[in-house]
């Protein structure tokens, strides 16, 4: 599973030969490139760190060249002082990761759902934390590379989130193939149904055609045929350009989306409030960060009845939107409140809104220190259930109050880095 | 060169001659003097107002009045703080796991579904998925699993009780459970329908409710950072795995083989093919490193005769000395029965809480709540458990603290855990569960009796 060596990314600044006896635990460490080395720590001196491999070579980094979560581990477990967390720019992992194409590989079987005559057989490239099946025209290779260069960047900044992962691997569909995708519907409901979730196969039923990108689930015998996670991320494919690069906008919010809901985990009925603020800023600072464009629009499917459907989108394109974010927040007429704003749903989304709600993604997630604070509340809503409510967050992020935490937000919109 | 320091103190001669063997002595001991003259070899490990606590060469410790070491020892130890010794410094980065499978221990990596932990095992032979729980006094089967693997259950005339109500369970005789090494035969065990008021199309995420009562007989260490439980496999009815006598006779390890074998013993030398390992009988044999089970086959590899030097040192230390060394603090639990209960506050009154790795989410008695001055909102959610549902609110702690560790502005659901028809007169407020635990990376040691908990 590892990709290649350390390295990577890594200045080995000296290889010691002194025989320093250690008792740490192997664990995986990585670098910003993505290369990752199993090895105890050795020790840890002021922004060095010795790593001991299992051959017992001793090897010697820069701290700031480990990703955020050893960073984190060396502070809990190496005594290392906190400071080394927030110390340098965070950067752009998914960037910088380099991909070793051997590791994204075409299998051999087709991968099959549903009656082994119906039409439901993919095309299947796996990767080292992915298993992309298509059918149609679309190959996988390229949202393999997008969804591993996105898993590298949460594996970066969330120290859980390699062990939560495990050694699964997560189901991509892709289908561009319109018969293909009807038919998909149509199985997908009745599986469904035949699993006793009335309420799901009436959202699917609904949403099937209105969506770019859908979360299903993957049927018992799939997943443990090919050790896959539960969900699956589907996408109905009708631009093909960008899933046929890396890090392409629409792929790169949905991915995003998802792996940062997983890191979360289950989310208590009572304490989902905020839970759309933040996976939607998320995703839409990843999409734009990322691929320096929006595609996605949000579907909102409000009501019971599954009839009322609405697309939303900010103003335009993604890259305006902190030019016009800007003056409305100086002249007060979007206003920015945390409470109000995680209180926010799909269904009472208006522009300025959403791109607030991407302001406050921004924000959290663009600089070390920040970003730190929000690595530790995904942590707490990981455990907890919960999205902490805006005291709790203020307080997570540093500030005595909330309106602490509002000026300061504010002010990254309107003098800031906010771009 | 063979040395009994507690005794020769006890007899009030310090007594290494100066020609002593080890001619260069390795940094991390210091030459202790004793008032008399004599020279000693140790490391500090701890100290009080009137002793040293040292660790001789030979890996014991010896406990020592401080006026019976030379003016020089004294002010170092009087100087001496335990944080930045060097010893100590390295010793912290070491895994609980690193320490209990250095004492006979065995570990199993643990699943999080949800909070709650899962580890397989086998029930009369066949595989079979355990949910561990504190908060279950006894252990429970699955019963239409328990048919499955060819038990049969009892009339279901027996009564056991959650949360939420009652439900019919009956005795079903269980000729084995197996956990790894740990054996247990000819046990009964009631079983009940998990399922039976669950929402329909639940599945049962497990087949059997490892209780208190094993994690008690087994010594059991739960760490949720670790995600790994360890038992000790000689605490049951039947193992291969025999313990000598105290501490000592449990420093081995346990090695399986890709046949299955066990072996236990630890390593004295190796090569990069094969590990010589110094069986418990005293017998010294090679074995080809990648004859080992994976696991095995890594610490194998990853063995290096200056790390076991090392590991030797740490290897004294206590769970509750290693997490104290990384800033936990620690609280001893009180059992009550095979329960085990931990005073902290709630919005600042002092309160006792179930400790319950079993509950997903903390939950709070309801007139506890009410009483305490928590809000507790409309009761229109449910809590599902044992004997079905019950209904619950949304409940808002501004304050809980469990020693240092202070948690504000959390939402908890708030239920009647009183039985029908019984007075309220329930002496703890509440389930502190798997959420906050996992939050506090809590470690859980039933040796112990402690549990130990940081705020990250």
């Amino acid at each position: 599973m590892q990709k290649s060596t350390f390295t990577r990314g890594l200045l080995a600044v000296l290889g010691l030969a002194v025989s320093m006896a250690q008792a740490a635990e192997m664990r995986t460490w990585m670098s910003r490139k993505g290369g990752t080395m199993e090895a105890e720590l050795g020790s840890i001196t002021g922004d060095q760190v010795v790593l001991v491999p299992k051959d017992g070579k001793e090897q010697k980094f820069k701290v700031e060249d480990l990703s955020l979560a050893d960073r984190q581990y060396l502070v809990e477990f190496g005594g290392a002082e906190a400071s080394i967390i927030t110390s340098g720019a965070p950067g752009l992992p998914e960037k910088d990761d380099y991909i070793d194409a051997a590791s994204i590989k075409k299998l051999p079987a087709k991968l099959r759902l549903g009656e082994t005559s119906s039409m439901l057989a993919f095309e299947v490239v796996q990767s080292p934390h992915f298993l992309v099946a298509s059918a149609g025209k679309i190959r996988g290779q390229d949202t393999a590379d997008t969804a591993e260069r996105l898993w590298h960047g949460m594996a970066f900044q969330h120290m859980n989130f390699r062990k939560d992962w495990g050694d699964k691997r997560m189901l991509i569909l892709m289908v561009d193939d319109r018969k293909v995708y009807k038919a998909l519907g149509e199985w997908y409901v009745a599986f469904l149904l035949k699993e006793g979730d009335q309420e799901g196969a009436q959202r699917s039923k609904t949403v099937w055609d209105k969506v770019g990108s859908n979360q299903i689930r993957v049927p018992d015998d799939t997943i443990k045929e090919y050790n896959l996670l539960p969900a699956a991320i589907l996408f109905n494919i009708t631009e093909a350009a960008s899933f046929a690069k890396p890090l392409g906008a629409f792929p790169t919010h949905s991915i995003s989306s998802v792996l940062l809901s997983k890191q979360m985990s289950g989310v208590s009925s009572f304490g989902a409030e905020g839970y759309f603020a933040i996976v939607t800023g998320h995703a839409y600072f990843k999409e734009i960060i990322l691929a320096k464009k929006t595609e996605t629009h949000l579907l909102d499917v409000s009501g019971t009845g599954n009839d009322e459907i609405s697309s939303k989108a900010g103003f335009k394109d993604g890259t305006s939107w902190a030019k016009t974010l800007r003056p409305l927040v100086r002249k007060g007429k979007v206003k920015v409140e945390l409470e109000a704003m995680l209180k926010w749903t799909g269904a009472d989304l208006t522009p300025e809104r959403l791109v607030l709600i991407y302001s406050f993604a921004y924000y959290m997630e663009s600089d070390a220190k920040r970003l730190c604070a929000f690595a530790k509340m995904i942590r707490r809503i990981e455990s907890s259930n919960q999205i902490p409510p805006a005291e709790e967050i203020a307080n997570i992020f540093g500030f005595d109050s909330v309106a602490g935490f509002e000026a300061d937000w504010k002010k990254f919109i309107t003098d800031g880095e906010f771009k | 060169m063979t040395l009994k320091f507690p005794r020769a103190l006890a007899l009030s001669a310090l007594l290494v001659g100066s020609g002593s063997a080890q001619t260069v002595p390795d940094k991390d001991y210091r030459d202790f003097k004793g008032s008399n003259g004599k020279v000693i070899q140790a490391v500090l490990l701890d100290k009080t107002a009137t002793d040293a606590v040292l660790l001789l060469r030979d890996g014991k410790r010896a406990t020592i009045p401080l006026t019976r070491l030379s003016d020089d020892d004294q002010a170092y130890v009087k100087d001496w703080s335990k944080d930045k010794a060097m010893f100590v410094q390295k010793c912290r980065g070491l895994a609980i796991r690193q320490l209990l499978e250095l004492r006979g221990y065995e570990s199993f990596e643990f699943r999080l579904q949800n909070n709650s932990i899962f580890i397989d095992g086998k029930l009369n032979g066949k595989p079979a998925r355990f949910l561990v729980d504190t908060g279950a006094g006894t252990s429970l089967l699955h019963a239409p699993f328990a048919t499955s693997v060819g038990l049969v259950v009892g009339p279901m005339d027996e009564k056991i009780y959650g949360v939420s109500g009652e439900a019919p369970a009956g005795w079903t005789p269980v000729p084995t459970i197996q956990l790894g090494e740990a054996v247990f035969k000819d046990r009964r065990i009631l079983a009940t329908d998990l399922l039976k008021d669950k929402p329909p199309g639940s599945k049962s995420r497990e087949d059997v409710i490892l209780g208190a009562e094993f994690m008690n007989k087994l010594d059991a260490v739960i760490s949720y950072q670790d995600r790994r439980i360890f038992l000790r496999p000689d605490r049951s009815d039947e193992s291969g795995v025999k313990s000598g006598k105290g501490d000592e006779g449990l420093a081995f390890r346990l090695f399986k083989t890709k046949e299955g074998k066990t072996l236990r013993g630890k390593v004295i030398s190796k090569t990069p093919t094969a590990a010589t390992i110094e069986l418990t009988d005293g017998k010294k044999n090679p074995y080809f490193i990648d004859s080992f089970v994976q696991e095995d086959e890594a610490y194998l590899r990853a063995w290096s005769e200056a790390g076991a030097f090392f590991l030797q040192y740490c290897q004294s230390l206590t769970i509750n000395e290693l997490l104290t060394l990384r800033k936990y603090q620690s609280f001893q639990f009180e059992r009550r029965g095979n329960h085990i209960f931990v005073e902290g506050t709630l919005n600042d009154n002092k309160v006792t809480y179930m400790i319950d790795t079993g509950a997903d989410s903390s939950l709070l008695h309801l007139s506890a709540a009410k009483k305490y001055g928590c809000e507790v909102g409309p009761m229109n959610l449910e809590v599902y458990g044992i004997g079905g549902k019950a209904p619950a609110g949304v409940t808002t702690i501004a304050k809980l603290t469990m020693g240092d560790a202070v948690l504000t502005n959390r939402k908890v659901l708030a239920t009647d855990m009183v039985r029908h028809g019984e007075p309220d007169n329930l002496d703890y407020v509440g389930l502190f569960g798997a959420d906050f635990m996992r939050e506090l990376d809590a470690v859980i040691t039933y040796t112990e009796t402690r549990i130990f908990l940081i705020q990250r």
